[in-house]
């Protein structure tokens, strides 16, 4: 994640921010909006969705940084953070909302059908619209190993589960997206 | 979501959870690589794994503001702040919030001429004697009068208002605005 001069230089700001320093966390946000907003946009795909969750997130975390135990542990308790308001944003709405306001059209329904390969313009956008049909918790589980590179055991802290769960619902995203872009064979 | 439930067994005894598993980190092992069952399941996976590698290629940029906005957010809401030590009789204690402490103190500085206040601080707030100014300097103004005036304003604030003999202020210039000097 950060070597070791940069964790004590994060643990620096840290401290800062939790007197009160706006401007030490400033640069902490700073730091840390790319990755942030990629988590949320990527388990949202609306960037205004993706804005409120990544700005709730950082909020969330600078009123809880005194409950932050270990510094060096950061980043990955940010990212839980914005992983759990996303996930919040994603099961308040339906599944296959937004239709209108995404650049391609998401898939209405499981079974994979000419029109939805006409409108996919590419492969990518075809998985973006197949993982708008997931259940939240999967498409997060989904996201998070394959998109983000996380393991198992990151993931189910991530999401307060554990990795057998975590497991279980990776392959049930996998079995559901191989059934929906089997066209793209 | 009508999904057909998949057997998860293969008929060569593999588990189709762990071939997609090894799939989508492109790691087959020999057995995987060679039986027909396993390739036909990777073959299913991979418009999938293609598919992930290329979303996750995508570069995601986020808008503009949003560092802004948070910042915004988080002014806008801020929390006391540690208690800080006030000079107080022996065998009580006087505090007062470090947040409240240094607004008193960056709206005293901010009456320098020339000077906008952008932070002010205790750097070390078991020490309050020391005080950290970050400030913008506008045109008109030279950086060492408005110092003084920033050191002035801020030791007579601590002293009247919070009876803390204030002995350092440290005066850090972010920015020199060159625009025409829009007060007094």
């Amino acid at each position: 994640m950060t070597t070791t001069a940069g964790t004590r230089e994060e643990a620096a700001l840290l401290a800062r921010a939790r007197t009160g320093d706006t401007a030490a966390f400033e640069v902490l946000v700073r730091r840390y909006e790319q990755p942030v907003f990629r988590i949320a946009i990527r388990l949202l795909d609306q960037p205004d969705d993706a804005a409120d969750a990544a700005q709730d997130a950082f909020v969330t975390a600078w009123r809880r940084l005194r409950s932050l135990r270990d510094d060096r542990t950061f980043a990955a308790w940010l990212y839980r953070i914005t992983t759990s308001r996303a996930m919040n944003i994603a099961r308040a709405k339906p599944r296959t909302a937004g239709l209108d306001a995404v650049p391609h059209t998401a898939v209405r329904d499981t079974a994979p059908g000419p029109e939805q390969r006409a409108i996919a313009a590419d492969l990518g956008s075809a998985l973006a619209a197949a993982l708008r049909t997931l259940k939240p918790a999967q498409r997060a589980c989904w996201v998070l190993r394959e998109l983000e590179g996380m393991s198992y055991e990151e993931i189910a802290a991530m999401l307060d589960t554990t990795p057998d769960a975590v497991r279980g619902r990776i392959h049930r995203a996998r079995v559901h997206l191989v059934e929906v872009l089997d066209e793209w064979r | 979501m009508a999904i057909e439930p998949v057997s998860d067994a293969l008929p060569c005894g593999r588990s189709r959870a762990e071939l997609w598993e090894h799939a989508a980190a492109g790691r087959l092992d020999d057995h995987e690589r060679t039986c027909p069952y396993c390739q036909e399941a990777a073959g299913a996976y991979e418009p999938v794994r293609r598919a992930g590698a290329e979303l996750a290629a995508r570069p995601v940029r986020p808008p503009a503001g949003l560092a802004a906005g948070v910042m915004r957010a988080i002014r806008g809401q801020l929390v006391p702040g540690r208690p800080i030590n006030l000079p107080a009789p022996a065998g009580s204690r006087l505090t007062v919030s470090e947040t409240a402490a240094t607004a008193l103190l960056a709206a005293a500085a901010d009456n320098a001429p020339g000077v906008s206040v952008r932070d002010c601080r205790f750097p070390d707030p078991d020490d309050p004697t020391s005080v950290e100014v970050t400030a913008v300097l506008r045109a008109g103004h030279t950086a060492p009068e408005s110092a003084a005036e920033v050191r002035a304003l801020i030791t007579e604030a601590a002293a009247t208002m919070l009876g803390l003999a204030v002995d350092r202020v440290d005066v850090a210039i972010t920015d020199l605005d060159d625009s025409a000097d829009r007060r007094s």
